[in-house]
């Protein structure tokens, strides 16, 4: 394996940079009801230019500028990073019904995961890789402190799995999705999207893909609640970082969701930690992150390895 | 709760009818779907470039999934 610091920025990182940001503003409009229809527009245009028109003269135009390689891995993370608008244009093609949530999420997982694992290999990112654990240890810390996060989101008021008096088979159904579902966050956000931008960006792109994935539960209802999710996406990407292998997190991530909604309210009730919307919470947790960002930023991350070279391949841009 | 399916996103999708959602979210999935399955036959025949092939790929496949069941189930709701 082999760890070394990014000497700097190059341009075509902070394009990648940039598109990443306008991804990210892009989720945060999107989650504001009433804007629903105009961020699935958007989104629409995002994918179609990160996948083709954008990532074409990305390339060309930066080829000049910067070594092969650099431009090769800012088109990768570029192109990873359609996944995340795609899964809002697939949410919202979808034909939900009332009380088909599970369904829905369940056949969304379906589809990213296998879309993120079907295009690992056109951003170099080797499917072994997307399930490998590397250094085990590190990978089983994680994956168990997705049940200790999964505590503290019941805690903070994540809200339940399945309503009081479910019957068993809908029980099944609600778990399964929400396997899924934490299974193909995992694979887009830290398998493929996270590996791309900090081969890209380095530790700078660890951070921003963390914070797109949070940016994704800021519907979660409640500050305390956005920022555990951020302090999690902080812990699992921390592990990516270091190895390019995503098992732990996809465990990690998994037991967190299952933990959350299912485990502890089953075991100890279905109220929220009296303390949950206590302005103090917040403030902690907002201090959790920022340390824990920090902690990630001053970490060396994995920029290279046996898929780096295949890089270089000029079909790539 | 999940970040894949947001309750706002679910939540705009329910309150509107098969035919009202697939007229209006539907729409852009089948939009894209479209232009991408056009780039992808406009990429093709320049050059063979698998890589390329393999991300147009994974980002037709659940436009087309989608697009399917929409359309299933407005075909089955005009059969009901």
């Amino acid at each position: 394996m082999t760890v070394r610091r990014l000497p700097s920025l190059r341009l075509p990182s902070v394009v990648a940079v940039t598109l990443l940001l306008i991804v990210m503003a892009v989720e945060i409009v999107l989650i504001a009801p009433g804007h629903v229809l105009s961020g699935g527009i958007v989104d629409g245009v995002l994918v179609f230019v990160l996948v083709t028109v954008g990532a074409r003269v990305f390339g060309w135009r930066l080829a000049a500028e910067a070594p092969l390689a650099t431009v090769a891995r800012s088109v990768s993370a570029a192109r990873a990073l359609a996944l995340v608008p795609l899964m809002r244009v697939t949410a919202l093609g979808l034909p939900l019904r009332q009380g088909s949530p599970a369904v829905g999420t369940l056949v969304l997982a379906g589809l990213l995961g296998s879309a993120a694992v079907l295009c690992a290999p056109a951003l170099c990112v080797s499917r072994r890789s997307l399930w490998g654990s590397g250094s085990r240890w590190l990978h089983a810390l994680v994956a168990l402190s997705g049940l200790l996060l999964g505590y503290l989101a019941y805690l903070l008021g994540a809200p339940a799995l399945w309503a009081a008096g479910a019957r068993p088979g809908r029980i099944w159904l609600v778990l399964i999705a929400a396997i899924a579902a934490g299974a193909a966050e995992e694979l887009v956000f830290r398998g493929t999207v996270q590996v791309t931008f900090q081969r890209a960006c380095g530790r700078v792109g660890v951070v921003g893909v963390t914070a797109l994935f949070a940016s994704t539960y800021l519907g979660a209802g409640s500050a305390a609640l956005v920022l555990l999710y951020a302090l999690a996406g902080i812990a699992f990407a921390h592990v990516v970082a270091r190895t390019e292998r995503a098992a732990g997190a996809v465990v990690g991530h998994v037991l967190l969701a299952v933990g959350a909604g299912g485990l502890w309210p089953v075991l100890f009730g279905r109220k929220a930690a009296s303390w949950a919307h206590d302005p103090a919470t917040v403030v902690a947790m907002a201090a959790a992150v920022v340390i824990a960002a920090a902690f990630v930023l001053s970490r060396p991350v994995r920029v290279a390895g046996p898929d780096v070279a295949a890089e270089q391949r000029p079909d790539h841009v | 709760m999940t970040g894949l399916l947001p309750h706002v996103v679910a939540h705009a999708v329910e309150r509107r009818s098969v035919y009202g959602a697939s007229t209006s979210y539907g729409l852009i999935a089948l939009v894209l779907l479209l232009v991408l399955l056009a780039e992808w036959d406009a990429i093709g025949s320049l050059a063979r470039l698998p890589r390329r092939s393999l991300m147009f790929a994974a980002v037709t496949i659940p436009l087309a999934v989608a697009a399917s069941l929409t359309i299933i189930t407005r075909v089955a709701l005009l059969i009901h």
